[in-house]
């Protein structure tokens, strides 16, 4: 299991590690561990050793601790584990030492400014080479807040790729604009210029990059900062085959959609 | 030869250590999270409210008819009930939204909060649509979305989704769809406690058992007992904690529920946070 450390223009990222499982009947971990920070230059993982915790412990890891090189593409990913690494790899390490099933072992990831941050509880597992994005996007705030839609994507490849991030309005279906988004980044939308109101809701779509998609929002005047992702439309459905649901939802609306 | 018969003794460790999960996961989840509602059942989380004089609560209300079940000629008016509950559980008042041809619409849960409702501590959102076609297949429709939650009148909001698939709605009625099991349980909040701040922890209960919970606090090194939480079915209760500077806690729950996983909020002198434990 990996634990992803952020970057957004001008803002930076925390995670912090907690070395306890979510329950007391799943796992029981009693050594020391090693947390190592991993990185993509576009052709190899590189990875570096933090430091060492013992179970109960804390540590804080920040964007600003990290070297500017490995923060290039806005994600570092940390990794607890009881392997050494070697400094260039090609895939990801497959090995999850903080894993449990009810509930995921999770740590805390968000962005700070000063005494201000904002966090929601993270874990990340490698998403498929060629997986796509839809998400209606719910966290348009007004006023004196600035809006951004932030998206995370870790595959086991290294490879740094872009793909169009597609802007929908819902009602006409049609493109309001067309970004760029990476692999194994973070990558930065910001939505103010759109004109969105607290009443819209956009759809993001991107064909060919499987991501995590947030709603960041920053008010320098209130000094305030707010995080939270959005769901996979799978959650839309308790129990069943949601899978299914979710490719039948995600078919239906992708043909919907007027994408010239 | 070595070679062979190491990679056998991985592979009977790794089905060793799988039978061993399988034991545990029957003993400590064998009925799952949730359980399957009835019928043509809608679902929705039991969504918090903080205390009214500190807090305003919103709702980002999606048409879930529309992008869920992908309806999109659908003229039909929708509309949503907002089931209230007290801290005990029962229903305070039941209030229904239209909402209009949105895609999306905001709701000041706030506003409803006077005579009747003024006790409130949490709301269930049903969605009343045709969700036939998914009821045939097994799955239900679930409202676990976005609250947003503005402190001390403030502009901005804090934003988190829903927490645990709470109540099933059918025909007028309702019924908690969470578990519980026999065997006593801890929940660990996996985020330090770090001072200065006040972190506001409310905790709901989705089954339809009467559900006791034992807060424990670790400081100095140590797990010490703190306070007995007894819950209603669908009732709630929130507690504040207070760490002072350069203090550091961790927090964890024990009690029979599957997951007592509480919304928490964390309050300091410039800013607040909001997410799921």
């Amino acid at each position: 299991m990996f634990f992803p450390l952020m970057k957004s223009q001008n803002l930076d990222g925390f995670c912090d590690l907690l070395f306890l499982p979510p329950n007391n009947w799943e796992k029981k971990l009693i050594r020391r561990i090693s947390i190592f920070a991993l990185w993509t230059n576009g052709q190899f993982w590189k990875s570096i050793l933090l430091g060492e915790i013992n179970p109960g412990e804390h540590m804080r890891v920040t964007s600003r601790d990290m070297k500017d090189e490995f923060m290039n593409t806005g994600l570092v990913i940390l990794y607890p584990t009881y392997d050494k690494l070697e400094s260039s790899l090609t895939k990801l390490p497959i090995k999850r030492t903080w894993h449990s099933e009810v509930s995921a072992w999770r740590n805390t990831s968000g962005f700070y400014v000063g005494e201000v941050q904002t966090s929601y509880q993270s874990e990340l597992n490698p998403l498929p080479e060629r997986g796509s994005l839809l998400t209606f996007h719910p966290f348009i705030q007004p006023g004196n807040v600035e809006n951004r839609f932030i998206t995370i994507n870790v595959t086991s490849n290294p490879a740094i790729r872009n793909d169009n991030l597609y802007i929908i309005d819902i009602k006409t279906r049609k493109v309001i604009d067309v970004k760029s988004i990476t692999t194994n980044s973070t990558c930065t939308i910001y939505l103010d210029n759109y004109g969105f109101t607290q009443n819209d809701l956009p759809l993001f779509y991107c064909p060919s990059i499987a991501s995590i998609p947030f709603g960041l929002g920053y008010s320098s005047e209130e000094n305030m900062l707010s995080l939270e992702h959005t769901h996979p439309p799978a959650k839309f459905f308790l129990h069943g085959n949601r899978n299914e649901l979710q490719s039948n939802l995600k078919r239906k609306w992708i043909e919907s959609l007027d994408l010239k | 030869m070595d070679r062979e018969f190491r990679l056998k003794m991985i592979f009977v460790m790794l089905q060793i250590k799988r039978i061993i999960f399988k034991v545990k996961y029957h003993f400590y989840m064998h009925k799952g999270l949730t359980r399957v509602p009835s019928g043509n059942s809608v679902i929705s989380d039991l969504f918090p409210i903080p205390p009214i004089e500190n807090w305003t609560t919103y709702f980002e209300l999606l048409n879930l008819d529309e992008l869920a079940l992908g309806n999109f000629e659908s003229q039909k008016k929708k509309s949503v009930l907002i089931y209230f509950f007290d801290q005990f559980g029962k229903i305070t008042g039941i209030r229904q939204v239209f909402q209009e041809n949105f895609a999306k619409l905001q709701i000041r849960i706030s506003d409803y909060l006077e005579r009747e409702l003024k006790s409130s501590t949490s709301f269930s959102i049903f969605h009343q649509c045709d969700s036939t076609v998914l009821n045939q297949r097994g799955s239900f429709l679930a409202e676990r979305g976005y609250c947003g939650y503005a402190y001390k009148g403030t502009g901005m909001k804090g934003y988190v989704h829903g927490n645990l698939d709470a109540v099933a709605f059918e025909n007028g009625q309702i019924a908690p769809i969470g578990n519980s099991g026999f065997w006593n349980r801890d929940y660990i909040v996996q985020h330090p406690l770090i001072g200065p701040a006040k972190y506001y922890f409310i905790l709901t209960n989705p089954t339809n058992k009467t559900i006791k919970i034992v807060t424990f606090i670790w400081r100095q090194d140590n797990w010490t007992r703190e306070k007995l939480i007894i819950l209603s079915p669908l009732g709630s209760h929130n507690f504040v904690i207070e760490v002072a500077a350069s203090e550091k806690m961790l927090i964890k729950f024990r009690s029979r529920l599957y997951l007592c996983r509480p919304v928490i909020f964390r309050v300091n002198e410039s800013s607040m946070d909001v997410f799921h434990g």
